[in-house]
């Protein structure tokens, strides 16, 4: 009876070695990528169904709230878009919650976690990295500061304005910059400081300042709002580095790697040759490099923790970067030819890491 | 006498055990040292540093304080908890305390402690201050641990990085600063308040604010008496008129009127300095009003020794009038006594002046460059926005508060008044407004609370005050926890500041009644 037993056991141990070394053989047959577990902030998007995406909603051309049909556009929105199509498949009315921040506003919502992400065209600089505890994604517009002053006023360059008063938006790099820039010139200023971009162009407008500052794109939006464009001109200077990227808290790769690649998959798009329009056809491709990017084949897109054509979902979404930067900055009269947002291959800055 | 009747000629269940001991004094301890314990201001300090110890140590105190005694790691002790026992400890010796006196009364009076309402009073405080300290206490550990906000206090010594382009220059040194008697050499060595740091920038910040505030208190006080007297005028159109200012003003947002003023009354001036309107020296435009500056000269002290003396002397001729017109009853007449002996010695030291040295001031105009006016003084359009939309805005609250002090003050007083043969002026000056400012002053506070702490509206129009400046440091550094902080305190400050002077005031019109 006891050696029945023992021989019992010892069947039901070496069955049940066989058993789990199959379900384990299963498994890894299954899928060769295994797909990352959604964790921290991904996970917390996922489970509450909607991306709270921090932007501004005032500066025309980056995100803006059209007032006659009260819906959002511009490359910042465009990307709290793709995000959203790359987490949840598309863009639905209720997945995507648009968090309308002041400059002032922007970081304490992001560090207290009101947003996911901030797409409000932040300047990547080295004090918000380590300061602020934020991490930067991908540059998705290199920016400089300029100055845009009434025509009228006969100035051609900034040394032109000693004695000035300038219209600045508080809570940005631009107010640093500007002193920093009348400062090492030796020059009387006065700063006029505004919460928000409709302010400061008001005031200029309305004469309370002599220049509004801001970034270039920032004024060109702003000059395609006013009344008469051709009564302001922006100066030529360029006073500084102004890389816009997406933002988040530090701490969280998976976040960071799916912000990172979601701005890089619009640039490799581009590179590619995909568009939305033939986004059909490409996914017949016979590249292989193009397969993987669009997640044919092998699930090698969900390593991330994403589905595996995350990136097809972000192009039939928002198009490649060459699209947006046409349906948004160009309209503002910022032309993409020459400048440092061209793809690297035409001696611009906006490049994606392999894809492989 | 049994135990019972100690206390059974009260009809409540509750016994106040101060009556009692009243009546049968406890006996006095004859050691200094447990006189000395005995006082309340040496219990109350003894408490305070007993808390003060807990809350600056606790990050050492919570292992033996809490994991030792819950035989648990301190990173397994959950935020509520940890909250739940630092409160248990900063109650606790009150507990003890107050169990202690019940336990003492119940021995020497024969009061159940379940009827010692002295007793219940306190475990009442005791159970406030538990919630209140874990409650705090969990929020504080909340902020810290859910949300990516890092504090750091030493912020305010940073370098700040923008312009202030109002008020004290907080770039440069304050010069009288080592002058101050005994402390003042330290000050001016502290690192927070060397020239360009926040906390410098800070205090501009905070110079602006009172600037504009102090200006307002006094302009909406003075705008709203006479309102407020309109709104009780005999005449229809003085009334009326008053009457639409108050419902307006009253019944808009502050915003919404600082907005309209800046926007639409100053933007609506010629902007250019070159068109600006011109009042002598004074050039008002939509970038603000650029006026001369006082400069004083060698000579000044001269002018003001006599405008000193002629205070103290006047001052002095007004006692003694007064006096005399409560001896004799002699009309007293103290303005002209005071302004003749004010005026008069005044004029001698400007004499003075002119004759030793020349004149005591100098004027620096205003004068046009070719984006701005440079030197004299400028008040900025957001300052006179500010002014202005304070002033007009509290001073339409003040009126209403006006009247009503001037209609509490029953009709039959002003009927009495005229019959004694006292003139309008005199019943409204002498009979009327003292009794009214009684009721008068209590509102009155609360809406100079509100102007005060309204002024930070004032980063909506380009003005630096407090909050502007204090965002901007925000902004700049993401100490969002840290600053706030400050700005709270400093606003629960100022307010504290306006309230005990109204205070003052306040029980200086009391009733004395003997």
């Amino acid at each position: 009876m006891r050696r029945t037993f023992r021989f019992v056991l010892a069947l039901a141990v070496l069955l049940s070695f066989v058993a789990l070394s199959h379900v384990v053989n299963d498994r890894n047959e299954k899928s060769a990528f295994a797909q990352a577990e959604p964790t921290g902030k991904l996970a917390e998007v996922l489970a509450r169904g909607y991306l709270n995406c921090g932007i501004s909603a005032e500066v025309p051309g980056f995100s803006y709230l059209n007032p006659n049909d009260n819906t959002y556009s511009g490359l910042d929105v465009d990307f709290c878009r793709a995000l959203t199509a790359a987490i949840f498949g598309e863009v639905t009315d209720t997945n995507l919650v648009f968090v309308s921040l002041s400059s002032s506003e922007r970081f304490p919502a992001l560090q207290a976690n009101q947003v996911d992400v901030l797409m409000r065209n932040t300047t990547w600089t080295f004090s918000r990295d380590t300061d602020l505890k934020g991490s930067f994604g991908p540059t998705t517009f290199y920016d400089g500061q300029g100055l845009m002053v009434p025509a009228s006023l006969g100035v051609a360059s900034i040394d032109d304005l000693n004695g000035a008063s300038i219209c600045v938006q508080t809570g940005t790099t631009t107010e640093l910059n500007i002193t920093e820039a009348f400062n090492s010139r030796g020059f009387d200023f006065e700063l006029i400081p505004f919460d928000d971009a409709p302010s400061s162009i008001i005031a200029l407008e309305a004469g309370q300042c002599d220049v509004l500052t801001t970034d270039k794109s920032g004024l060109a939006g702003l000059r395609s709002g006013v009344a008469d464009p051709s009564l302001y001109v922006i100066l030529p200077d360029t006073l500084s580095k102004e890389p816009l990227s997406p933002m988040y808290n530090e701490g969280d790769d998976q976040w960071a790697n799916v912000v990172d690649w979601t701005v890089y998959a619009t640039f490799q798009a581009e590179e590619y040759g995909i568009t939305s329009a033939n986004i059909d056809e490409m996914l017949a491709s016979e590249d292989s490099a193009i397969q993987r990017f669009l997640g044919v084949g092998d699930p090698f897109n969900s390593l991330i923790g994403l589905s595996n054509d995350f990136t097809v979902n972000i192009i039939r979404t928002v198009g490649n970067y060459g699209e947006i930067y046409d349906r948004n900055i160009v309209p503002i009269g910022i032309p993409r030819e020459g400048s440092l947002n061209a793809l690297w291959t035409s001696g611009g800055l906006i490049y994606s890491p392999a894809w492989r | 006498m049994t135990a019972q009747s100690t206390y059974s000629s009260s009809d409540d269940f509750f016994v106040n055990t101060a009556d009692l001991s009243a009546r049968r004094p406890p006996p006095r301890s004859k050691n200094p040292v447990v006189l000395f314990l005995k006082r309340p201001i040496v219990l109350i300090s003894l408490y305070l540093a007993y808390i003060a110890l807990i809350f600056v140590k606790w990050d050492t105190l919570k292992d033996w304080l809490v994991a030792d005694i819950l035989n648990r790691p301190a990173s397994e002790i959950g935020n509520g908890l940890e909250a739940m026992w630092l409160a248990l400890w900063v109650a606790l010796p009150y507990f003890i305390f107050s169990i202690f006196n019940a336990a003492k009364i119940q021995l020497r009076l024969r009061i159940p402690f379940f009827r010692n309402i002295d007793f219940l009073r306190d475990i009442a405080q005791v159970v406030f201050l538990f919630v209140v300290v874990a409650g705090l206490y969990t929020l504080a550990l909340n902020v810290m641990d859910n949300t990516q906000i890092p504090i750091n206090w030493n912020v305010v010594s940073r370098h700040f990085p923008v312009e202030v382009s109002e008020g004290p220059d907080f770039t440069k040194e304050i010069s009288w600063l080592k002058d101050i008697p005994i402390i003042g050499n330290r000050l001016a060595k502290a690192d927070v308040l060397q020239p360009g740091t926040t906390t410098r920038a800070l205090i501009t910040g905070l110079i602006n604010t009172l600037r504009a505030v102090i200006l307002a208190l006094v302009f909406s006080t003075i705008l709203g008496v006479l309102i407020g007297i309109g709104l009780l005028s005999n005449n229809w159109l003085v009334r009326n008129v008053s009457a639409v200012y108050v419902e307006i003003f009253r019944n808009t947002p502050l915003l919404l009127q600082l907005f309209f003023i800046y926007r639409g009354v100053l933007g609506i001036l010629p902007t250019a300095p070159k068109d600006a309107y011109k009042f002598g020296n004074f050039y008002l435009s939509g970038r603000g009003l650029n006026f001369p500056k006082v400069l004083t000269t060698d000579s000044y002290p001269y002018f003001l020794m006599g405008i000193i003396a002629g205070l103290i002397v006047g001052i002095a001729l007004w006692r003694w009038r007064l006096r005399v017109q409560d001896e004799t009853g002699k009309p007293a007449n103290t303005l002209i006594w005071f302004s003749t002996a004010f005026f008069g010695l005044g004029a001698i030291g400007l004499v003075l002046a002119f004759v030793t040295g020349g004149t005591p001031f100098e004027l620096e105009n205003p004068t046009l460059d070719r984006f701005n006016f440079v030197g004299g003084s400028r008040w900025s359009a957001g300052y006179l926005t500010l002014v202005v939309g304070l002033t007009l805005f509290t001073a339409a609250f003040v009126a209403d508060i006006v009247r009503a002090g001037i209609q509490s003050v029953s009709h039959g007083q002003i009927e009495a008044a005229r019959a004694h043969g006292l003139t309008s002026n005199q019943t409204l000056r002498l009979v009327v407004l003292p009794q009214a400012m009684r009721l008068i002053v209590p509102p009155l506070t609360n809406q100079y609370l509100n102007l005060s702490k309204a002024s930070s509206l004032a980063i909506s129009i380009g003005f630096y005050d407090l909050f502007n400046v204090a965002t901007i440091v925000q902004n700049q550094t993401g100490q969002a926890v840290a600053l706030f902080v400050i700005l709270m305190l400093t606003y629960l400050v100022i307010s504290l500041l306006i309230s005990l002077l109204m205070n003052i005031i306040n029980r200086s019109l009391q009733l004395k009644t003997r």
